[in-house]
């Protein structure tokens, strides 16, 4: 009889085992503060003023995600060689040609132009963001100006997570790509270039589990 | 004998300060709609300080329409 006892015991302190491991304080222990939180972060867990237009709220953000910052290297040196070409533009005969005025009104629209043009890359960067919740995974592409794409996948519906890692650069400065297949209406995610690709698909893998072990204690929200 | 006057009064120089302003024009409706695509996804995913990109969306939107009016006045 005690020996019952024993056992029912034994079984009660693994089931509250697993659910504090499967927590999302159990997550939050495990996986702690990864990255700055600030405004330029790329790899941010458990973020303090990250909330979104659709968030529940109970929902809480435990990854907030961008592309790798080394992905803008192409775009800045491109705008750094931009900023230096009015220098020889009066080697141009046409801008030669022109009056003084002239001249400076199209120094100052190229200067302008660049500006723009740096914005808008930077923008790219900025707001295409992947957010991964207790609940679901958020990804919001921001191809162009012209174009923005938010997509939404409950963890439930997730049903496979590859991470890959290629290349000189990928592996020389830890960053890869994230592909979530889904059941959902996207059936695909793609989180492209982020940091700690594999502490990322570890992180999902958890929250997988959490939500599994939500719905069999019948959690599920 | 108007049209031929209006004719003759079109020069090179014209011609470049019509183009310029119209696509320093354009270039200010685009710097309208970044501005405007800044504000509704800073509305759409609030994140801290993000106040700074929506400066720098203004400053474009601004620094287009002071070149805009720049070729208008001095040309």
């Amino acid at each position: 009889m005690a020996e019952i006892y024993k056992a029912q015991e034994k079984v009660k302190e693994v089931v509250a085992k697993m659910k504090q491991n499967l927590s999302v304080e159990a997550i939050k222990n495990t996986i702690g503060k990864i990255g700055r939180d600030n405004l330029f972060t790329s790899f941010v867990s458990f973020p303090n003023k990250v909330c979104f237009e659709t968030q529940n709220d109970e929902e809480q953000v435990i990854l907030f995600l961008r592309q790798h910052p080394i992905v803008n290297l192409t775009w800045i040196l491109m705008s750094i060689f931009m900023l230096t070409l009015p220098s020889v533009f009066i080697f141009f005969p046409p801008y030669a040609s022109l009056p003084a005025n002239y001249q400076f009104v199209v120094t100052m629209g190229w200067y302008m132009f660049v500006f723009g043009y740096t914005l808008a890359k930077f923008m790219g960067w900025f707001f295409n963001i992947y957010i991964l919740t207790d609940e679901r995974v958020v990804d919001v592409d921001f191809t162009n100006i012209f174009f923005r794409k938010v997509s939404t996948a409950k963890t439930e519906e997730i049903q496979d997570v590859n991470v890959q890692s290629s290349g000189a650069l990928e592996t020389f400065f830890g960053y890869g790509s994230i592909f979530i297949q889904t059941a959902a209406e996207v059936s695909q995610f793609e989180f492209l270039s982020v940091p700690n690709p594999d502490k990322v698909g570890k992180i999902i893998n958890q929250l997988i589990d959490l939500e599994e072990q939500e719905k069999i204690e019948g959690r599920v929200k | 004998m108007d049209v031929m006057r209006i004719f003759d009064a079109i020069t090179f120089l014209s011609i470049v300060k019509v183009m310029l302003v119209m696509l320093l024009g354009v270039y200010a409706v685009f710097a309208m709609l970044m501005m405007r695509q800044i504000a509704a996804m800073t509305k759409a995913i609030t994140m801290r300080d993000d106040y700074i990109i929506r400066i720098l969306g203004i400053l474009n939107f601004g620094f287009a329409i002071v070149v805009l009016l720049m070729a208008i006045f001095i040309l």
